[in-house]
């Protein structure tokens, strides 16, 4: 598995999602976009799991999704965050704090 | 798997229904977020250098393909059903491939139970719901008319013609009279044909079209005895004329009398008295050479039935009361008694009523026991999905554990029985085609006929039962299974519900089995005792039927003709004895009517409300002929003449209740108001059901008739050998006599005996395979009970039999656990059986109900086929070495 190219720990891309909307709502492809351009490309986005994922949220009431029309005209499904989605970006965020806390820990200790 | 793959295509064509439109609408709102996606990365892609066609199709394969990815989203979206239904259906396939004895097991028990179920509600359809295959059948109702509370009779001829023109609420009125003797003379060959007399709108009225020439015109409706035209049935053409494309404008002789034909009716066509087949058709006005007893233009002889078809848009209720309110007119010129009837409108569907009676206790057995077949099936259905499920405890419990939801299970399994049902359905109603014509061929004579096809009804009902049996027995033992403790399941995979449950289903198992057992056996020794009964003899005897009055003799000319006959009949080689008997020999028949019945001196109560008896006029040498014994006095002989003085016989039942003794030899009677000597008295020799007492009845001198002057006459022949081989030469012997006279009914006592038990034959029949049937699974179950029993005890037992123990103990032990079911269920069996036997009463000839002797044999198969099923297993555990199941362990 070609870790390198930047695949998501599982488990984090609903809190990438979820993070990426925090500021406005967006369509799937503003998402990847989004994503990417934070991570300075270091993330790469499975865009196969995207769209099941961003449905997954939906039915747990963490976006809502709407169509609308682009700048350039065309119509999308813009996702957006829920006040239970923001709720769990935070849970989501303290969590992967404390563990990423903790990993470091691990993994700066000098060995022997 | 086929299945599957036809489940995939209705999933395809159901999407297209309603239910699904806001699915498609999904679709449609997710391929467009998709093609947008595709597009930005596709831009993407040529901005970073590619070419247009790379660009695409890197976007599409990023995005993981189309169809991977579609399907993905899916899966997260909510209306999933019918998407896991088809899966689980794949899944159920394979694994019921898996395990083929089990399937195959699964899919016989169902197909015998929807083959019973289907055999039996076709003939009661049959029976009762069927409507007259002819165009709009639906729109045909019968009119006659009823004596409260339950009898019928037909209407008449005068009533009919005043039906027709006055009635608003009918479209066409036919008068028809369907059971019809016709003798028929054609291209030298004679017989008798089932025919009709109808009227001339009959035809037009049931919609049908001549195969050939034409059928009656109205004007053959108007005068009587003119018009000696005739239409030939298709299967006559066929056979008797070869299929003549010119038999138009033949002429035939039909009760002596010349006809011509002016048609063929359609193939198919045969007649409108449901069960009777009609092969010969001829016009109301010829009534009186098709029927002879009476004049029936005339209002006291009312033999034509009344068929009509209902006016467009005219519901049953409109014409029912529309007819109440012509009653009057209907019923004026009727004797008083007959004018206080009313009028019935029913829709023609089923067999004649009369016979509709008849066959109700037939159908309430048949009925019961398809269900019972139908509850047994299923519950081993039921118990071979909780075996099956729980040996699979292990594999749920995996599939539990890893988030399976409990009705995700429970779908699972009930989609593995709903495949063993539609496949067991499909081969049930195959077999039901056979067991369909098994049956009607029971109720088929030469002039009998009960059609079982497989029609639109039946099937409806063959798959709403098939499926209700199917979810209901799947959906128990799924339940059961899915409510998996998932350690405790995956530790030991537990069966001993399962063995709980099996041991139940042997005992339901034997409760059927004693009880249809013992009822199977019933009717068996009765059946036995009808046909021989101890104080008859049929075997040996021939009967026959002489017609002169068909082809019109005067009494004279026809007694001289039956004497002639007999005379000949004698003389053939072979033949011990022959004498004359007025109705017909069957023992059950009612001989040739009733007559009343009283001491001389005694005032005849009026309004007719004297005892009456059944009568019999018997020639000489009859009972000799049958082999009935005399208890007292003589039999009739050649001196009783009409000359001289007038002598009868009584039956010990008739001598018993006028005096009170069987000593009455010199007494008078007096039978519909003659006085007669009684010069003897029979045995009581007529089978009768249990519970009725045997008949009185009365026998007068052949030729001394109560009844007025003999014409027709049947025939008791007792020959030497086989009866059958006898019929030919007989036959010739009585033409030689008169080859003019029709000559019908040759047969032999026993098969006409045969033909009148059809109903009990039939309910041996069924009952001894339905009992075999539960005895053989009930055996099948007890086998695995008590092989279980042995794997639960195997330690045990080789403990016992390594302390040394007797192998003979050991199995002892096990028969004595294992047959606890078979002990239980023999109990409540022979409880059924002893409550549910009277029912059988009607048919029970010469045995009681509750028959000790039947009870034993039945209780004895019973245990005697379930020790050898639990000797097998436990002989087996007895035998081991149990060295052997140590180290195992």
């Amino acid at each position: 598995m070609a870790r390198d190219r930047g695949d998501l720990l599982q488990g984090t891309l609903d809190m990438l999602l979820l993070k990426a909307l925090q500021l406005e709502p967006m369509h799937g492809w503003g998402i990847i976009e989004r994503i990417e351009q934070w991570s300075k490309d270091a993330l790469q986005v499975n865009q196969g799991s995207l769209y099941p994922a961003l449905h997954r949220l939906t039915r747990q009431g963490f976006i809502t999704s709407s169509w609308r029309v682009t700048e350039n005209n065309r119509r999308a499904r813009y996702y957006a965050l829920t006040a239970a989605g923001r709720r769990a970006l935070a849970e989501e965020r303290a969590i992967w704090e404390r563990l990423s806390h903790a990993v470091n820990l691990v993994m700066k200790l000098a060995p022997g | 798997m086929t299945w599957a793959a036809w489940l995939v295509r209705a999933r395809a064509a159901l999407r297209l229904v309603a239910g699904f439109v806001q699915r498609r609408s999904q679709d449609a709102a997710l391929d467009e977020e998709l093609q947008f996606h595709i597009d930005h990365a596709t831009e993407r892609n040529i901005r970073r250098g590619m070419t247009a066609d790379a660009a695409r199709r890197h976007a599409l394969v990023t995005l993981g393909g189309r169809a991977r990815w579609t399907e993905a989203t899916r899966d997260e979206q909510r209306s999933r059903l019918l998407d896991d239904v088809v899966r689980d259906l794949r899944y159920g396939a394979a694994a019921l491939r898996r395990n083929i004895g089990f399937s195959v097991g699964g899919v016989i028990t169902v197909a015998l139970g929807v083959a019973a179920t289907t055999t039996v509600f076709n003939f009661v359809s049959a029976v009762y719901l069927r409507s007259l295959a002819v165009p709009e059948g639906r729109r045909l109702v019968r009119i006659h008319s009823a004596v409260p509370p339950t009898q019928e009779s037909t209407l008449g001829f005068p009533a009919f013609v005043r039906l027709r023109e006055h009635t608003r609420s009918l479209d066409l009125v036919a008068a028809h009279y369907s059971t019809a003797p016709l003798y028929v003379k054609a291209r030298g060959e004679s017989g008798e044909v089932p025919g009709a007399v109808v009227s001339a709108a009959y035809f037009r009225m049931l919609g049908l079209r001549p195969a050939l020439g034409r059928f009656f015109a109205p004007d053959e409706d108007s005068v009587p005895d003119r018009d000696a035209v005739a239409v030939i049935g298709y299967g006559l053409w066929r056979s008797r004329f070869d299929a003549d494309s010119q038999v138009v404008g033949e002429h035939i002789a039909i009760n002596g009398r010349s006809f011509t034909i002016v048609g063929v009716a359609p193939p198919e066509f045969d007649g409108v008295a449901g069960g009777l087949v009609n092969a010969l058709w001829i016009p109301m006005m010829m009534l009186r050479t098709g029927y002879r007893f009476c004049d029936g233009f005339d209002p006291s002889c009312a033999v034509t039935a009344i068929l009509a078809r209902l006016a467009p848009g005219v519901t049953l209720p409109e014409a029912q009361a529309e007819l109440a309110g012509l009653r009057t007119m209907l019923l004026a010129g009727d004797d008083s008694a007959r004018a206080a009837r009313g009028i019935i409108v029913e829709p023609a569907k089923g067999i004649r009523d009369q016979e509709q009676v008849q066959y109700a206790t037939l159908s309430k057995l048949l009925w019961a026991i398809a269900i019972v077949l139908l509850v047994v099936a299923s519950a081993n259905l039921g118990g071979l999905l909780l075996a099956r499920g729980m040996t699979r405890r292990k594999e749920f419990a995996l599939r539990a554990s890893l988030g399976a939801g409990r009705w995700r299970i429970v779908r699972q399994l009930l989609a593995e029985s709903l495949m063993l049902g539609v496949t067991g359905g499909v081969a049930g109603v195959a077999l039901s085609l056979v067991t369909s014509r098994a049956l009607a061929g029971f109720f088929t004579t030469e002039n009998r006929r009960l059609a079982l096809p497989l029609d639109g009804r039946v099937l409806a009902f063959v798959v709403c039962a098939t499926l209700a049996t199917v979810l209901i027995f799947g959906l128990f033992p799924a339940l059961r299974v899915s409510k998996v403790d998932v350690s405790e399941a995956l530790k030991t995979g537990g069966n001993r519900a399962s063995s709980r449950a099996r041991s139940f289903l042997v005992a339901g198992q034997t409760v059927l089995a004693v009880a249809m057992l013992t009822a199977a056996g019933l009717l068996s020794r009765s059946f036995e005792r009808a046909m021989s009964g101890g104080t008859f003899d049929p075997r040996h005897v021939a009967q026959v039927r002489l017609r002169p009055r068909l082809v019109g003799y005067a009494p004279d000319r026809a007694q001289a003709y039956v004497h002639a006959a007999i005379e000949r009949i004698r003389a053939v080689p072979g033949v011990v004895a022959a004498a004359p008997a007025r109705g017909y020999l069957d023992v059950q028949s009612t001989g040739a009517g009733t007559a009343t019945v009283g001491l001389p001196g005694e005032a005849l109560v009026a309004g007719g409300t004297a005892p009456r008896v059944d009568y019999f006029d018997v020639g000489p040498g009859f009972f000799a002929t049958l082999r009935v014994p005399m208890v007292a006095g003589r039999e009739f002989s050649e001196h009783d003449t009409p000359s001289a003085p007038r002598v009868a016989l009584v039956n010990e039942r008739l001598a018993q209740r006028l005096w009170g003794s069987i000593d009455v030899l010199d007494r008078s009677v007096v039978l519909d108001g003659r006085t007669f000597r009684v010069v003897g008295v029979v045995k009581d020799y007529r089978p009768h059901p249990f519970g009725e007492s045997p008949r009185g009845a009365a026998y007068v001198a052949y030729w001394q008739s109560a009844f007025g002057p003999q014409v027709d006459a049947n025939i008791a022949i007792r020959v030497a050998g086989d009866p059958l081989a006898a019929l030919g030469p007989i036959r010739r012997a009585i033409e030689s006599a008169d080859p003019t006279v029709p000559v019908t009914e040759l047969k032999s006592m026993e098969g006409q005996m045969r033909s009148s038990y059809a109903q009990v034959r039939l309910g041996r029949v069924v009952l001894t395979a339905s009992a075999a049937l539960a005895l053989f699974l009930a055996a099948v179950g007890l086998y695995g009970v008590v092989a279980y029993l042995v794997t639960q005890r195997a330690r045990e037992i080789a403990v016992r039999l390594a302390v040394g123990a007797p192998p003979a103990a050991v199995v002892v032990m096990l028969l004595r656990q294992g047959m606890r079911p078979i002990v239980v269920g023999g109990a409540i069996g022979l409880v059924v059986s002893v409550a549910a036997a009277p029912l059988l009463s009607r048919w029970l000839f010469g045995i009681a109900p509750v028959d000790v002797a039947t009870i034993l044999t039945a209780l004895t198969t019973v245990i005697v086929v379930a020790l050898i099923a639990s000797y097998v297993p436990a002989r087996h555990a007895a035998a081991t070495d149990p060295a052997a199941v140590f180290r195992s362990d």
